[in-house]
């Protein structure tokens, strides 16, 4: 079979931000699309990892433990090819993707020169410089009570551009990168309400649970919004790296939820009333488990307009 | 395994220790809580990053390390023992469970020749909780293993090869055993390469680990897969480890006495560069009982230098002569000299007469000063080019000629070095060479370039590819946009070109109707197959094998295993059950079996001449709905056996149980998902009725009754090169694109030829 | 309240003369003063000290010394100055307080000098001139000195929430004249070992003083009582049984007064006991072991009817069905009810671990099951007993984040409907742990009894929900009972 060209993705988030959580989503929230993409393993690993992780998320009920060790997953993207006007016969199209999930601790500003942070700091960047794909993903719970999103952000962003820099591969003064900044945690009564009192929301007609969605435009308003309440308000800084460091038309921003809302068993659709999906577990009670079945929001569309980017770019790793 | 405490010898160890977890409620990654004073926290960092594996969950695992220190001037090694995932009963904050990891670091020294095993260390310390005694008893002097298995050899000899070896199908199997295999494999290799063996009870398959012996549900491509309870083939082209298990299988000396000898080689030896012929040395050493060894000039130092990103310890790298030479035996020779063999050979004529004149002539030289005599006559001779040349099987002899000449001192060699340099002697013969001396054995005109050469070859590559790409593009140029270009490989952006395959099928007599079976699904699947038997296959070329025996076939990927158990079926209403086995012995009425039967010789034997009748088995059932037939033979289970027929347990011994297993290898991945979908359906049919009179029409109407023809996802050939449109709309005709790409190929391979890059980029391992 | 006019026998002039002064004096005396009235009649001086106690009821006492006394005092023969001082001593005329001299005896030379000394003495005095004795006038203006301060009755009056409230009705103005009447209804229930007390008071500023008191044993009911003003400082009751003195002090009869209106055992009374079966087996088998103990207690009430209703908690998984809150048992008699709560217990609880909720349980469920079944046969006055430590679900999403009940059953509502439509009375025994305010629904479902999952008053509790067998006295009349 033609070696099909594989784009890098990495994930980028602060520990407990939800990339391991986001990556299981991506099968259950491919089924819950109507069109024909869907996502399969390139190699026996990859795939195991896909059916577990869902299984996890669907039946067994209960969020990913903490990654330890940096997991690269081998997918590929299979979907309808472009419907161009001239375009006769339909050809599928399909985008390798190789996904790169590191723990949260390897994003950590190293305390000291532990000889661990430095090697972790190596396999990370290893990968950032090889990816073209980012899904930088803002935890808005963990900012409003920690305030470290920043912390996260400006040391492996140096870093990342130091070597960039090193290696020439500068765009007109800015990394190459393509950037989906992720907002997660969309399913939290905080959040939700955030954006509803901003009057940001914007429901999707055709969408027969009539989800509240907001919309790519304005999802950059709420990301400044729930960053006003940071803890240590910093995080209005982390809107300006991003704007530093990338090209504006390489940046998008998307509201997430890996387990989105609950539905009222017998219609269907969304309840103002009773739509939180987390349900705390009798035998522990500090844990909160899945509840309903999962909806996630916003979860497959970053990954497809990375995708698309990428491909467009005919940049291949 | 366990001995009376009486007996059990213990040894007392220090060791250093650090707890891995995080704070009740942090929200930061996992970090080291607290240390012993012994080492600094960056070596406990480093190590606890470096081993990572990946086993998240609430198994508890068990990850075995090492890690050399300087410590004063003076280097100390420990061997790092991990047990992981420990449920420490808080939560951090984001509600997610944390667990403990515990890191000992036991001294090499301290532990080195009394034979002391990874599961007596896990017994000394799982228990310890919080508590920290200054110094820990470990069981020593493990006991010895009577017999070891296919698969603990395979592992062993395939660490041989430098690569990581992961162990899969062992889901199912509880943690401590797979600890002990770690041991048994650990017992099978010199101890000193426990001080740079890293291994773990269970990985993630897809974390970057840099576990060298692991447990996972799959191996990543990149290290050696072996089968839990089955042995793994030693690919071919790794000598040293094709020669470790040839050892290890056909040892002189018991395994107990083998393994305790073993154990006593303590000094570190690593895995990689002359690690392993060392290790050949020293288990040849054991492997040949002890009495009859004299002393022979071992093998000079070797120096095993090791880079630093093999996973060493970062501060320094270790020199070690390996200890005393081992000896080998000098087996009573017949008095005729070597001298006169070798003339003798030298007229050699007919190839008969070649080949046994030259096993006569390596059993002789079976002496270090027989050996020295005969790489000299190499020398004279070039290596009997003249003689051999004559020989079908040259090849053969010049690798066998090498072996025994240079077996044994292979470095350090002047004769060897001058027959690598000089013209005339043959290119076998040379290859062999250097496959012992562990160079990369690649194809012989690689070998013939000096190492800078290598830089010529990637730039002539790359001006041979552009050119053939500047070629396609601009005969598509003159010849008309509408033609449409074949892919080129590689830089066609993200559309797929389906390339349909040519599969080949092979499968035994009896299981022919299988074989027809899958053959139809790919024709389905459109792909071109067709069933031939061809013996083994390169396990590249896409192909699917049916067989009983899947030992051969480490590398194929299983689609289907189906079991099958035929019974003797009668007619009760005409034979009473107790009455069965005299009439089968009277051998009076027909039994009735299916086409392919298999055991008729076992049941002629058993019950003389019985009459067997051959028929589909789909006959057979009819027959029996029609109750015209007394006595059948018919796979075990069927519905239709309703009274009055009824199973008799009679034959049940005799007939063997069949397992077919379908494997298949280098089919694309979407073509295995499919086959895989439908093996359920395949089995259940293979089990009932495997096939009436013509089985190929049979086979293709049941293949296109569960996986219809599907329109291949695209035209066969020439597609069209998709390409994804640009946001502001415009198609970029890709013919300008490819043409563009191929001159830019062109100029590095120009640039490639001319300017010597850096730095050849040091391959991952 | 009416009054009449005041019967009089026919006034002679002079006597109505005397009277009017008298009147006058009286009433200008204040509470602190002093009224001396000096009579010189021809056997000697009577002096009337004339005085208003707290209650402002005037009081006279009478001192007479003969002439031959007065003489013995100086001796016989020496008139004059002794004799004067003698005199004034007698009449004792206190110097700052108001005084009126009468002289009774027309023709006495000792009298008329005496008088002439007493004039001199107090010139201001009035001076009167009658022919017959002052005595029987003084008694008469005494007794018919219009009021100086209020009269009331003490009663009690129940509140809404059934705690009864201590209050006082007027029952004779001020200025109101012996002989006036008051009728008004009064309600009374049984009054304990004295009877219901009658207890008059006057306002001494914000402080009730007990003027009289008069009980009787009075069968429970309501009466229309009239109260009559015989004279100052007494009032006589009538429409009652004959009324007798009670030794009681005004501390003995408040300390007399219950809490709340024990709510008369008319009916025979359902008492519906709602326990919650989740959460740890012990705490289950406790709580049923608590209803157990309440429904023993009144085994001996006659007509008694209990209902059992048990709760768990809501699921929240698809796949698993939400238990219904089950109606073990409907107006049962008590030994039935006490088998039904040992099969509770026997089953111990019902929802446990995932996926039930482990922070609250289905109590507005129960709620709206009582309601439904209350909806279906109103008899007789309900009371709920709830024994549960686990609040309920919100019908909404709240900042409390516990999931909102799956029915949105709203517990606020469905409790007030019960108050209201049923008038059902709210007992609870809760499991609450000291640290923190009582949550807002145990105060309503705990309204009427609210007793402590440990330290359990049964007697307290069983009062409380109106169920005991031996009501609490009560004191006083009542009024405004519906």
């Amino acid at each position: 079979m033609a070696e099909t060209p594989r784009h890098h993705i990495a994930m980028w988030g602060a520990p407990g931000s939800g990339k391991t959580t986001l990556l299981a989503a991506l099968s259950v929230a491919l089924n819950r699309r109507d069109d024909d993409w869907k996502i399969v393993g390139q190699n026996p690993e990859s795939s195991a990892y896909l059916t577990d992780m869902t299984s996890a998320l669907t039946s067994g009920k209960e969020f990913p433990e903490a990654s330890t060790a940096l997991e690269t997953y081998q997918w590929a993207l299979i979907g309808p090819g472009p419907t161009g006007l001239f375009r006769r016969q339909r050809t599928s199209t399909m985008i390798g993707l190789t996904m790169v999930d590191a723990p949260g601790g390897h994003f950590a500003p190293s305390k000291g020169r532990t000889g661990g942070a430095e090697e972790r700091q190596e396999e990370l960047m290893a990968n950032l410089t090889q990816s073209r794909g980012i899904v930088f993903l803002f935890d808005p719970i963990r900012e409003f009570e920690v305030g470290d999103a920043y912390d996260h952000l400006h040391g492996p962003l140096n870093r990342l551009a130091e070597k960039m820099l090193e290696a020439d591969q500068f765009e007109n003064g800015k990394l190459p990168h393509n950037i989906a900044v992720c907002i997660t945690k969309f399913d939290d009564p905080r959040v939700l309400q955030t954006a509803q009192k901003q009057r940001l929301l914007s429901p999707d007609l055709d969408d027969k649970h009539q989800f509240p969605r907001v919309a790519v435009e304005d999802a950059r308003e709420l990301f400044r919004e729930l960053s006003r309440v940071s803890a240590t308000g910093s995080a209005e800084m982390v809107m300006n790296a991003l704007d530093k460091f990338f090209h504006r038309d390489r940046i998008r921003f998307y509201v997430t939820s890996s387990i989105g809302f609950y539905l009222d068993q017998q219609t269907e659709t969304f309840d103002w009333n009773d739509y939180l999906n987390l349900v705390p577990d009798e035998a522990d009670k500090a844990a909160l488990r899945i509840r309903g079945p999962v909806y996630p929001i916003n979860v497959v569309e970053p990954m497809l307009w990375l995708g698309e980017c990428l491909a467009k770019q005919g940049r291949s790793r | 395994m366990t001995e009376s405490p009486a007996t059990v010898h213990h040894v007392t160890v220090d060791y250093e220790w650090a707890l891995e977890g995080k704070p009740p409620g942090s929200y930061n990654d996992y970090e080291v809580l607290e240390h012993s004073g012994g080492l600094g926290l960056e070596i406990f960092d480093e190590i606890r990053s470096r081993y990572t594996t990946g086993a998240t969950g609430d198994q508890p695992q068990v990850t075995i390390a090492f890690v050399g220190t300087r410590q004063g001037g003076q280097k100390l090694y420990y061997i790092v023992l991990a047990l992981q995932n420990e449920w420490s009963g808080h939560r951090d904050g984001t509600n997610r469970k944390i667990y403990y990891t515990r890191w000992f670091y036991v001294p090499y020294d301290q532990i080195a020749g009394h034979r002391v095993s990874y599961e007596a260390l896990y017994d000394a310390f799982k228990d310890l909780g919080d508590e920290r005694p200054p110094r820990v008893a470990v069981r020593a002097d493990a006991n010895l293993p009577s017999e070891t298995f296919e698969d603990a050899i395979s592992a062993a000899g395939l660490l041989m090869t430098g690569e990581p070896v992961c162990v899969v199908g062992a889901e199912q199997v509880p943690m401590v055993k797979r600890l002990r295999f770690i041991d048994e494999v650990a017992s099978l290799l010199p101890y000193g390469m426990r001080a740079r063996l890293a291994a773990a009870t269970w990985v993630s398959a897809t974390a970057g680990h840099r576990i060298r012996l692991s447990f996972a549900p799959h191996a990543p491509d990149g290290t050696h897969k072996v089968v839990w309870a089955r042995g793994a083939p030693i690919p071919p082209a790794e000598r040293t480890a094709t020669a470790y298990v040839e050892q290890l299988t056909h040892r002189r000396v018991p395994l107990e006495e083998l393994v305790e000898r073993l154990a006593q080689k303590t000094t570190e030896l690593p895995f990689r560069d002359k690690g392993p012929h060392i290790a050949l040395v020293l288990l040849g050493e054991c492997a040949v009982p002890a009495a009859k060894n004299h002393a022979v000039a071992g093998p000079s130092s070797a120096d095993a230098d090791e880079p630093a990103a093999g996973g060493d310890a970062p501060t320094q790298i270790l020199e070690s002569p390996p200890k005393g030479a081992g000896q080998t035996v000098a087996m009573p020779r017949p008095p005729t000299t070597l001298g006169g063999l070798i003339i003798s050979f030298r007229k050699a004529v007919d190839p008969a007469e070649i080949s046994e004149g030259l096993r006569v002539l390596l059993a002789a030289a079976d002496t270090d000063e027989g050996r020295r005599q005969l790489q000299k006559a190499l020398r004279t001779w070039d290596c009997f080019e003249a003689v051999i040349r004559r020989h079908p099987s040259a090849d053969r002899l010049y690798e066998e000629l090498a072996e025994a000449a240079f077996a044994h001192d292979i470095y350090q060699n002047e004769i060897a070095d001058e027959l690598l340099r000089t013209r005339a002697i043959p290119k076998p013969f040379k290859a062999a060479l250097r496959a012992m001396r562990g160079e990369d054995p690649g194809p012989g005109w690689k070998r013939m370039l000096p190492r800078k050469g290598k830089r010529h070859i990637y730039g002539g590559s790359a001006l041979v590819v552009g050119g053939v790409l500047l070629m396609i593009t601009s005969l598509n140029f003159f010849s008309g946009p509408d033609l449409p270009v074949a892919p080129p490989a590689g830089s066609a952006p993200a559309g797929v070109a389906f390339v349909p395959q040519q599969v080949v099928i092979q499968a035994d007599e009896p299981d022919q109707y299988l074989a027809h079976v899958y053959a139809q699904l790919l024709r389905n699947l459109g792909h071109r197959a067709d069933v031939q038997d061809v013996g083994p296959l390169d396990p590249a070329r896409p192909q699917i094998v049916i067989t009983t025996d899947s030992a051969p076939y480490p590398r194929h990927e299983p689609l289907m295993t189906a079991q099958s158990k035929s019974t003797l079926v009668f007619d009760a209403d005409e034979i009473p059950a107790d009455r069965v086995e005299s009439v089968l012995k009277e051998a009076k009425l027909t039994v009735e079996v299916g086409t392919d039967f298999p055991d008729e010789a076992k049941l002629k034997a058993e019950f003389g001449e019985l009459p067997l009748k051959r028929k589909p088995i789909s006959q057979i059932v009819e027959d029996i709905k029609g109750g015209e037939v007394a006595l059948a033979i018919l796979p075990s289970g069927r519905a239709e056996i309703a009274p009055p027929y009824q199973e008799s347990p009679l034959l049940d011994g005799l007939l063997p149980p069949r397992t077919v297993q379908v494997l298949s290898s280098g089919l694309p991945a979407g073509t295995e998902a499919n086959l895989e979908g439908v093996a359920e359906r395949v089995a259940e049919k293979w089990r009932t009725d495997p096939g009436g009179a013509d089985q190929p029409e049979t086979a293709a109407k049941f293949a296109d009754s569960i996986m219809p023809a599907v329109e291949p996802p695209s035209t066969p050939p020439a597609t069209p090169v998709t390409t994804i449109k640009d946001a502001d709309g415009f198609t970029v005709p890709t013919g300008v694109l490819v043409f563009v790409g191929a001159v830019l190929i062109l100029i590095i391979g120009v640039v490639a030829l001319v300017w010597s890059p850096a730095r050849v980029p040091d391959e991952p391992w | 309240m009416t009054t009449e006019s005041e019967a009089h026998p026919v006034p002679n002039p002079d006597d109505d003369l005397l009277r009017k002064a008298l009147a006058k004096a009286v009433a200008g005396l204040t509470g602190s003063g002093r009224l001396d009235v000096v009579e010189v009649a021809a056997d000697g001086v009577t002096s009337f000290k004339i005085i208003r106690d707290d209650h402002g009821v005037p009081r006279g006492r009478r001192w007479h010394t003969q002439w031959i006394d007065l003489a013995q005092e100086h001796g016989a023969q020496e008139h004059g100055a002794q004799e004067r001082g003698a005199v004034l001593r007698a009449a004792d005329i206190d110097p700052d307080g108001d005084a009126v001299l009468v002289f009774s005896s027309p023709g006495g030379s000792r009298a008329e000098q005496a008088f002439e000394w007493l004039r001199s003495a107090r010139p201001d005095a009035p001076a009167l001139r009658v022919d017959d004795s002052v005595a029987t006038v003084v008694t008469e203006v005494l007794r018919t000195d219009p009021l100086t301060r209020s009269y009331d009755l003490v009663v009690l009056r129940p509140r809404t929430d059934g705690s009864l409230e201590l209050a006082t009705v007027p029952l004779f103005p001020v200025q109101a004249r012996p002989g006036a009447t008051t009728t008004l209804p009064l309600h009374c229930e049984r009054g304990g070992p004295n009877g219901t007390a009658f207890a008059v008071v006057t306002w001494q500023g914000h402080e009730p003083l007990l003027l009289s008191v008069e009980s009787a044993a009075l069968p429970p009911g309501s009466y229309e009582v009239t109260a009559e003003l015989r004279r100052p400082g007494r009032v006589r009751f009538s429409g009652l049984p004959p009324l007798s003195a009670d030794p009681r002090g005004w501390a003995a009869l408040i300390a007399e007064v219950p809490p709340r209106l024990p709510l008369r055992p008319s009916g025979a009374g359902h008492l519906i006991c709602a326990i919650e079966v989740c959460g740890v087996e012990e705490k289950v088998a406790e709580r049923v072991g608590r209803a157990r103990q309440v429904v023993s207690t009144l085994s001996n009430r006659p007509g008694l009817a209990v209902s059992v209703v048990a709760y768990g908690a809501h699921s929240f998984d698809r796949s698993v069905k939400d238990p219904r809150v089950e109606v073990r048992a409907w107006r049962v008699d008590v030994a039935t009810a006490q088998g039904v709560l040992d099969e509770l217990e026997d089953r111990g609880p019902i929802t446990a671990g995932y996926p039930y909720h482990p922070h609250a349980a289905q109590l507005e469920d129960m709620l709206a099951t009582v309601d439904r079944r209350l909806a279906a046969d109103p008899a007789s006055p309900v009371a709920l007993l709830t024994i549960g430590d686990r609040p309920p679900h919100p019908p909404r999403i709240d900042s409390s984040r516990v999931l909102p009940c799956p029915h949105r059953h709203d517990w606020r509502a469905t409790v007030t409907r019960l108050e209201q439509t049923w008038n059902v009375v709210f007992g609870a025994v809760v499991d609450h742990q000291a640290g923190g305010p009582l949550p807002r629904v145990w105060q309503r479902l705990g309204s009427a009894a609210l007793a402590n999952f440990d330290a359990l008053d049964i007697r307290g509790l069983t009062s409380g929900l109106g169920l005991t067998s031996d009501p609490v006295p009560v004191p006083f009349p009542l009024i405004d009972v519906e």
